[in-house]
């Protein structure tokens, strides 16, 4: 386990729970976290990196550290398992070695995490909008991954983008 | 006092550290997830947003659940409220057979997101569906969703729900 990726998943809680706290006063006091909201931002901070990890900076070793082996994949285009994930993963960055993904919002209750995320191949794309979901279990890792893709329209009937 | 955030750093290294040696953990079944009051109160408006638009295709009662503006993101549907009563009327006209099945909902904040079947006609594999709704004292202003064929095939046997 790269010793930056777990000081940036410590950050990441470390500022949730700043941001949680900061409404009350300033120091923040963190007596109000409770159980339930500490696991809530456990799961939402092992997907952020997971995800950011994969597909934003590109490596495998969130697939390794944090997927069960056993991974449930609802994807249609990937086989079951951490092995049917890392196979895609490859493929992938194989076909478009300019891949980049964006995320933009991040919500969970502690046992599914849901990714908004902008998604393009080539950097010429117009892009994909997708939802992945995944469901985290504690001391196991992210157990189930769902996920819909939906290529962004060359026109809206609106002017506020599709994600 | 200031104890709990080393602990939940604290949690997040135990929780990556475990996750390594996972070889031979068998999978949990699935944990009730925790919410508040106000998330509770949020996906039962999602839901009857959903009834509203889907089942009794009624924008006067989709109207209910919206708060003073209604921020839209979906490519085809227009801005605001308005743009809410043509796609209902649409759906009146074109898929009034239309039906959904709500599979997965998640509450966190002032967000609900849902993952849903949609099928416009009865006889149709259908489509997945999330929709991500924004809420503000407790009514929707802001919509995002991303919507997919199912496939006929698949490179798993689960299913895409």
């Amino acid at each position: 386990m790269p010793t930056n990726l777990l000081l940036r998943s410590a950050l990441v809680v470390g500022l949730g729970a700043l941001a949680g706290g900061a409404a009350a006063s300033i120091p923040v006091s963190t007596a109000a976290v409770t159980a339930a909201e500490s696991d809530r931002e456990i799961a939402r901070c092992v997907v952020t990196v997971f995800h950011e990890e994969t597909f934003g900076r590109k490596t495998t070793a969130m697939i390794h550290h944090a997927m069960a082996p056993n991974l449930i994949q609802h994807d249609p285009a990937i086989e079951d398992g951490r092995a049917g994930f890392l196979k895609y993963h490859q493929q992938l960055l194989t076909t478009y070695p300019h891949y980049s993904a964006e995320i933009r919002r991040v919500t969970t209750d502690g046992r599914l995490v849901t990714v908004h995320v902008l998604e393009r191949r080539n950097p010429w794309d117009r892009g994909d909008v997708q939802i992945h979901m995944y469901r985290y279990v504690p001391f196991v890792g992210i157990a189930e991954h769902w996920v819909v893709r939906n290529p962004i329209p060359a026109t809206s009937l609106n002017a506020n983008g599709l994600i | 006092m200031n104890l709990n955030l080393p602990t939940s750093i604290r949690r997040v290294a135990m929780v990556l550290a475990l996750a390594i040696p996972v070889g031979a953990v068998a999978m949990p079944s699935p944990v009730a997830a925790s919410n508040t009051a106000a998330e509770e109160a949020n996906m039962q408006t999602a839901r009857d947003l959903f009834a509203a638009i889907f089942t009794a295709k009624d924008f006067a009662l989709a109207e209910r659940y919206l708060g003073p503006e209604y921020i839209q993101h979906a490519a085809d549907v227009a801005d605001g409220k308005e743009g809410l009563a043509r796609a209902i009327a649409e759906i009146v006209e074109q898929v009034p057979q239309i039906s959904y099945e709500i599979k997965h909902m998640v509450a966190d904040g002032n967000m609900v997101t849902l993952m849903s079947h949609l099928r416009p006609t009865p006889d149709s594999r259908g489509q997945m569906l999330f929709n991500i709704y924004r809420f503000d004292a407790g009514k929707i202003v802001e919509h995002w969703e991303t919507i997919q064929d199912i496939p006929a095939t698949s490179a798993n046997g689960n299913g895409v729900f």
